[in-house]
């Protein structure tokens, strides 16, 4: 076979892919510690990551910027690893939480909530969210059955459901009127004072989900082959393409709760992953959970900066930032 | 071939397995550590009060005790009505809100700390300030932030849901500023004006009054009573045509309305409240145009008024805002100049 032929340099290719990008992470977080509205060289993030610096730029550090890096990076992971997913599923590179209808879902629930009872806590949002999205993933997939699911009416039923919702959320918007702030930000999507509750909000989704879908990500390379193939291997199809589903479901609600609606990062990064490291979908899960987290806590930083001392919706840049890199990958790789 | 991928899947998972412990190792462990220190820190402070009783403590407008354990010299305001009422007390600060600014008040030394929005904490950390004079009503729900991010900084909560909350907010940072007769100075003043047009419409008929404020898509809302226009509308001689109105929307004190419903009731004076530099024609030319046969567009008593001081900033210039809306709602009363002092 072809393949054996070209393993030992696909399996470097990919190893060396990973770590870079591990270690990419890494220094993002860093990096995203020492810029803001107060600059902090890297040297002193250290120490305040340390505790061992004045008690100002511990505070700046530990208690701002770090757990809001941490954050980014769960919530990009949980988006990379749903887009491989949900592009696998669908066999269609469109595959997003965010153009199937996941987030949409999540953002009709939240909207709906501030819209019905604008005076309930805002600590129900994200519990909301979180729901909106599960619905909206079981509502796609019911409306995509007919005994059985095929990908490209997975992702038809997905496009029309993310339409609905989508309008749905702009007219609860539209007929509330004046004052919109918390349903607007929460569409914007961001991380404005996302802390340490919130990162052991998404830790256990990011942990258990990732690692799910590190074991399952072989049955991700059965699907591509086609459902009759599949079959003819072994694999009951529905029943995987449901647990599949139901994974980037719950990754995708866990984010999307603390984050909001931050779209574009499932979308590209499985692509720029791909373009790395080839088809193989246990390396593209890993490298598309490391690539995520590098976008989004990159996309924050810059978020944080631009227009410091306020910021914009971190939405905003990591279309910015990541449509041109999944531009020139396309156009220059063959 | 098969085997030495399923290795690579197994390191694969093992690495960011690994990864994601070390991130919830360093989550829980380390977290533990600050919040010790924290704790220790709040004791001591509270300590130190209790046996130097030389502080000051005051109940905020969120109703909060807040023990100033010094003259504060370093005050940072984080809202346009903070910045304001602030300098109504006497008081001065090293930073503001981005958009926060008023006549008398020299703002090109000031720190900027983001919008009242999105206040950014680490700005304000790193002014080291002694006192935050925060926002009652556009920082509520931040509330938990603000004591969460500046531990140890004294955090008060100014704002005014009702005419007479400004004065309100004005003595009690008079009190923690140290300057306490020039604040009662300013907030004797901001009473005695409504004391003076409570005094001056008392015996005249209400005037059908309806305070719209247009969005910038167009959408209207109407002030209901519980409003701080509406608190100040009715003091000023107004009978307010949407005082029965349900609330809806995102704020407090204001229902969403439509230009027919809005008008239903012919209101004699039409106030107009317009957000930003809209682009376009105003509200009030479209309501001419549309309504020609309104009472208040017959009459001439269609006025947009500041957005500022009746809606964004409620603050010291309220007085003034007061006396303004007297004119409109009342015509024929006469009032004195302003009795406000400047900052």
């Amino acid at each position: 076979m072809s393949l054996s032929v070209a393993m030992p340099d696909r399996r470097v290719r990919a190893t060396a892919a990973v770590v870079v990008a591990a270690v990419l992470v890494v220094l993002s977080v860093v990096f995203a510690c020492a810029v803001g509205a107060v600059h902090i060289p890297p040297g002193d993030v250290i120490d305040g990551l340390l505790d061992r610096s004045d008690p100002v730029t511990r505070q700046i550090v530990w208690q701002i910027r770090f757990p809001r890096a941490l954050v980014a990076a769960l919530v990009g992971a949980n988006l990379g690893i749903a887009g491989v997913l949900l592009q696998g599923i669908t066999r269609n590179p469109l595959g997003d939480p965010h153009i199937l209808g996941f987030s949409a879902g999540a953002g009709v629930a939240a909207v709906g909530l501030l819209r019905v009872a604008p005076e309930v806590p805002l600590a129900l949002v994200p519990a909301a969210a979180f729901g909106g999205a599960l619905a909206s993933a079981a509502l796609v997939y019911a409306l995509a059955w007919r005994g059985g699911i095929s990908p490209v009416r997975f992702a038809l039923a997905g496009v029309a459901v993310a339409a609905l919702f989508t309008a749905l959320s702009t007219a609860l918007i539209a007929t509330s009127k004046l004052f919109t702030q918390a349903a607007l930000a929460f569409l914007a999507g961001g991380l404005y004072q996302r802390g340490w509750e919130h990162v052991h909000q998404v830790w256990p989704y990011t942990l258990v989900g990732g690692l799910i879908a590190l074991i399952v990500a072989d049955s991700l390379n059965v699907l591509a082959l086609g459902d009759d193939v599949a079959r003819g291997l072994g694999m009951r199809v529905e029943r995987t393409r449901a647990l599949l589903a139901a994974l980037a479901a719950v990754l995708t609600g866990a984010a999307v709760a603390v984050v909001g609606l931050v779209a574009f990062v499932g979308l590209v990064v499985p692509h720029i992953a791909r373009l790395l490291v080839g088809s193989d979908q246990r390396v593209v899960l890993p490298l598309s959970a490391l690539l995520g987290a590098l976008l989004l806590v990159l996309s924050d930083s810059i978020a944080r900066v631009v227009v410091a001392p306020g910021e914009i919706p971190v939405g905003i840049i990591t279309a910015i930032v990541g449509a041109p890199v999944l531009l020139i990958l396309i156009r220059t790789r063959t | 071939m098969r085997s030495s991928a399923r290795r690579t899947t197994a390191i694969l998972g093992t690495a960011v397995a690994a990864f994601a412990l070390l991130l919830t190792a360093c989550g829980t462990d380390e977290t533990a550590v600050p919040t010790a220190t924290a704790s220790a820190q709040g004791t001591a402070t509270a300590a130190a009060t209790q046996a130097a009783p030389v502080g000051v403590t005051v109940t905020d407008l969120m109703g909060r005790k807040v023990t100033v354990a010094k003259t504060p010299t370093k005050i940072v305001t984080t809202s346009p009505s903070a910045l304001e009422m602030l300098y109504a007390a006497g008081g001065t600060a090293i930073a503001r809100s981005s958009t926060a600014a008023a006549p008398g008040i020299d703002t090109s030394k000031m720190t900027d700390i983001g919008s009242a929005y999105q206040p950014n904490f680490e700005a304000i950390l790193k002014l080291q300030p002694d006192l935050v004079v925060a926002d009652a009503s556009a920082q509520a729900p931040l509330a938990g932030q603000f004591e969460a991010q500046l531990k140890g900084v004294p955090v008060v909560f100014v704002g005014a849901v009702k005419y007479a909350d400004v004065a309100t907010s004005i003595r009690m940072l008079g009190l923690v500023t140290g300057t306490a007769e020039k604040a009662k100075t300013s907030a004797d003043a901001i009473d005695a004006t409504a004391k003076q047009v409570g005094d001056a419409v008392k015996g005249k008929t209400a005037t059908k009054t309806l305070v719209v404020v247009a969005g910038r898509d167009g959408q209207l809302s109407a002030a209901l009573n519980d409003s701080f226009i509406g608190d100040m509308v009715k003091i000023a001689g107004a009978q307010n045509i949407a005082a029965e109105l349900k609330q809806s929307g995102q704020v407090p004190g204001y229902a969403t309305i439509s230009l027919e419903t809005a008008f239903k009731d012919n209101p004699d004076v039409l106030l107009v409240i317009v957000p930003g530099n809209t682009p376009g024609p105003s509200i009030s030319s479209i309501v001419a145009r549309t309504f020609p046969n309104l009472n208040a567009v017959k009459n001439k008593r269609v006025h947009e008024i500041s957005l500022d001081i009746f809606l964004q900033a409620p603050g010291p210039r309220a007085a003034d805002g007061l006396k303004e809306l007297t004119t409109f709602i009342q015509p024929d009363v006469k009032l004195g100049a302003a009795v406000v002092p400047g900052y």
